[in-house]
């Protein structure tokens, strides 16, 4: 009797949690290896040796590189984010992007990345916060006492320095890597569907630079309602939407034109047609950008009249 | 008339690969849990395993058994993202996700659980080709890509790190077993 086989059977019964694994994934990916070896063939002698080059330059590439060089810590850094900035770049991702969404707040920047396969997010917070570990939550800046650290794996990067991985995995993230980019203060990138996630994690932590940079926001109030509390900047092809929210639930947006005005638009304001509802006010701007407002304690309308858009 | 043919002839390939890898989902998991004693790993070499055998599939089908195929990769897969940089650095050992289930589980099964994670990946790739699925030593071989003499070193081995890890149990648990 193959007794050992009983126990590796037994051993092998655990029950299971829901498979992660995507057969159609796999038959995406597998139909891009194909691809490309097909083309691999096709190339001929001349390709032959450019490749001959472009995998000598690979070969001499130092290996660290391929290393998680983690950025290092931004000394002095702030204690709460401006929201109309941002806090770190891409230096690098897997290639062209078709849509992006950048969000500030005082207690967290967020950026997103796709170009509608693979999807890369960066998560800061500031020193002393906690960051939610799903990263299902818009706001994920929390307590640290809210925060299950036993889904935390740390890493030994090359450096020494403190990384750890964020095993938690939903539908929006395959793998996450988090590390302190100033004392106490945490920084995440996550990956979903790409190839080959855990490396390409690996290449875009790499690229990664932690430091202030203005944010181009498309728009100013002469005078604004109140303290800036979120901006909210997203980019796809021609369209984009960007929006600032004030202190008391007041905000404003404006967007990129979205055909005709809908029969909704029954009013004017200062001869544009604009459409005025339970305290938010949209108007349709002569160039078709469409602007709205929201003042929950006030007038609207006046809050529009302060808005001066530099796109 | 080629392209519309050869169009046709990859649907089918496709679906037939696709009906396979579902149909077979549940016994790959199962050996990939084996093999990594770790469910979100093991899902990580599932992926990759058949990932390749897609872009295998030919091969796949054409040889004379696609389920030991199908075993070599995923092995190979377990065995190189064993030897990564990646697998060096991240080690979910005690991830949460099977803490949370070891509850359920038999003391024996935990001990056999436990005790596998001790022996090094090759050696308890030897044992789980040798002893779970009943393969020869040539088999072995053939999906280690090693030598027969290699096989039977391995999985000495890698009884002996199972013995040494069961401890009082081995003698219990192990009787039975040559090597």
């Amino acid at each position: 009797m193959n007794y050992l086989r009983t126990l590796l059977d037994d051993a092998a019964s655990a029950p299971a949690p829901p498979a992660r694994v995507d057969v159609e994934l796999a038959v995406r990916s597998g139909t891009r290896i194909v691809r490309r070896r097909r083309t691999a063939w096709a190339v001929g002698a001349a390709s032959a040796v450019v490749a001959c080059l472009v995998a000598s330059a690979l070969v001499f590439t130092p290996a660290a590189q391929k290393e998680p060089a983690v950025p290092l810590p931004a000394p002095g850094f702030s204690k709460v984010f401006e929201p109309d900035k941002k806090y770190a770049s891409f230096g690098w991702l897997p290639g062209e992007v078709t849509q992006s969404i950048l969000e500030t707040t005082p207690e967290w920047h967020r950026q997103w990345v796709t170009n509608g396969s693979w999807k890369v997010e960066l998560r800061m917070v500031t020193a002393g916060r906690d960051m939610e570990l799903s990263g299902s939550d818009r706001d994920f800046a929390v307590d640290a006492a809210q925060v299950d650290h036993r889904w935390l794996y740390r890493t030994d990067p090359p450096d020494g320095r403190d990384v750890e991985w964020n095993a938690v995995r939903i539908t929006a993230r395959d793998f996450a890597l988090r590390w302190q980019y100033a004392p106490g203060a945490l920084i995440e990138v996550a990956v979903q569907n790409a190839d080959n996630p855990k490396d390409l994690l690996l290449d875009v932590v790499n690229g990664v630079r932690v430091g202030e940079e203005d944010v181009r926001v498309p728009f100013h109030l002469t005078s604004p309602p109140g303290r800036t509390t979120r901006l909210y900047i997203e980019e796809m092809g021609f369209h984009w939407r960007a929006g600032l929210e004030y202190q008391g639930d007041a905000s404003v947006t404006i967007a990129s034109a979205d055909g005709a005005p809908d029969s909704t638009f029954t009013t004017e304001v200062d001869g544009k047609k604009a459409r005025l509802e339970n305290k938010y006010l949209a108007v349709v701007e002569p160039s078709g950008v469409r602007s709205q407002v929201h003042l929950p304690d006030g007038d609207p309308v006046e809050l529009y009249r302060r808005l001066r858009i530099d796109r | 008339m080629l392209c519309e043919h050869q169009v046709i002839v990859r649907v089918d390939e496709q679906a037939a690969y696709v009906e396979y890898v579902r149909s077979r989902m549940p016994w790959l998991r199962k050996l990939a849990y084996l093999l990594c004693q770790d469910w979100h790993r093991a899902d990580d070499v599932v992926q990759t395993a058949i990932t390749q055998l897609f872009v295998h599939w030919n091969r796949a089908r054409a040889a004379d058994n696609i389920d030991g195929y199908a075993r070599t990769v995923l092995t190979r897969v377990f065995l190189k993202e064993r030897r990564s940089a990646w697998s060096r650095n991240v080690r979910l050992d005690d991830a949460a996700a099977d803490r949370a289930i070891e509850a359920e589980d038999s003391v024996t099964t935990l001990a056999v659980r436990h005790a596998l994670l001790a022996v090094p990946p090759k050696q308890r790739a030897a044992l789980v080709l040798r002893y779970y699925c009943d393969l020869s030593v040539e088999d072995t071989a053939t999906a280690l890509r090693c030598t027969k003499g290699t096989v039977k070193s391995q999985t000495s081995k890698g009884l002996q790190a199972l013995r040494k890890a069961l401890g009082g149990k081995a003698d219990e648990l192990l009787a039975n077993v040559a090597g």
